[in-house]
């Protein structure tokens, strides 16, 4: 995406000279990534309903689903990262606040991938 | 524009844009800001999955607090709706990836794709819920 950019744009500060292209390009690649891992996601989890512990267990324990599970979350984050980001940026006026609230979905965002799949890891191994 | 202009046109309190309060809800608009809110809704239901997987790696006490809390009523009418946001946002984000290659732009294909979105959307999430209700003998809201 670094062909849109041209070294004017960039010198004036004006259009896409932050991460606009990229942002744009990230959320649609991210998004097509989901759209089998999301319907994956529903109906293989859902066979495991009523079956508690055990079951939720033993379906993460199976190496395709431990794959395909931190996966789906690594970028379902990043893609719900960059969409409530536009969200904020939309509907956020102060700045500070703005900037803050981006901040906080980045931090949080990551925090949660990373402790999630450590946790599908730690089970996959245990099994 | 003069600072007593300015200041005048400030006093006049007219409808700002996009006029949401006056503008008949379209399929295209309404369909749009549900976009919007199923995404803001499935974020939510992201740190829920990352506490429910992180709960299961944890220990059983733990899985079965968060498990408690995901099945009671309130939990389940959260899961439908987090598996309605899944699918919802899924179709229409096919229908934007559509857009962005350019295809679809013509009022009667944004009519049909939107009314596919909810079609498609509505009959995946039945699909899922019956699997869950089959799982439990038929008793989804009982068990």
């Amino acid at each position: 995406m670094a062909k849109l950019d041209t070294p004017l744009k960039k010198a004036k500060g004006l259009g896409s000279v932050k991460e606009g292209a990229d942002h744009f390009w990230n959320q649609r690649i991210t998004a097509i990534a989901l759209v089998p891992l999301a319907i994956w996601f529903v109906f293989s989890l859902v066979k495991t309903v009523g079956g508690g512990y055990g079951e939720a267990f033993n379906w993460v324990n199976n190496p395709l689903n431990a794959f395909l599970l931190i996966m789906f979350i690594s970028i379902g984050f990043y893609h719900a990262y960059l969409g409530v980001k536009v969200v904020i940026e939309d509907y956020i006026h102060c700045e500070c606040v703005k900037i803050g609230a981006i901040i906080f979905m980045q931090l949080s965002t990551v925090f949660a991938t990373a402790a999630a799949v450590l946790s599908i890891i730690r089970i996959y191994f245990e099994g | 524009m003069s600072e007593k202009s300015n200041n005048k046109l400030k006093k006049v309190d007219r409808p700002t844009s996009p006029h949401l309060t006056i503008y008949k809800p379209q399929i295209t608009s309404v369909l749009s800001i549900t976009h919007r809110i199923t995404g803001v809704f499935m974020t939510v239901g992201a740190f829920v999955l990352a506490a429910w997987v992180i709960a299961l790696g944890e220990s059983y006490e733990m899985y079965n607090c968060v498990a408690d809390i995901l099945s009671s009523a309130v939990g389940r009418i959260f899961l439908l709706g987090w598996v309605f946001a899944l699918f919802f946002h899924l179709c229409n984000g096919v229908r934007h990836l559509f857009w962005d290659a350019g295809y679809g732009f013509s009022i009667r294909a944004v009519n049909i794709s939107g009314w596919l979105t909810i079609l498609t959307s509505l009959f995946l999430t039945y699909l899922a819920i019956s699997c869950a209700s089959h799982q439990l003998g038929g008793y989804l809201w009982q068990n």
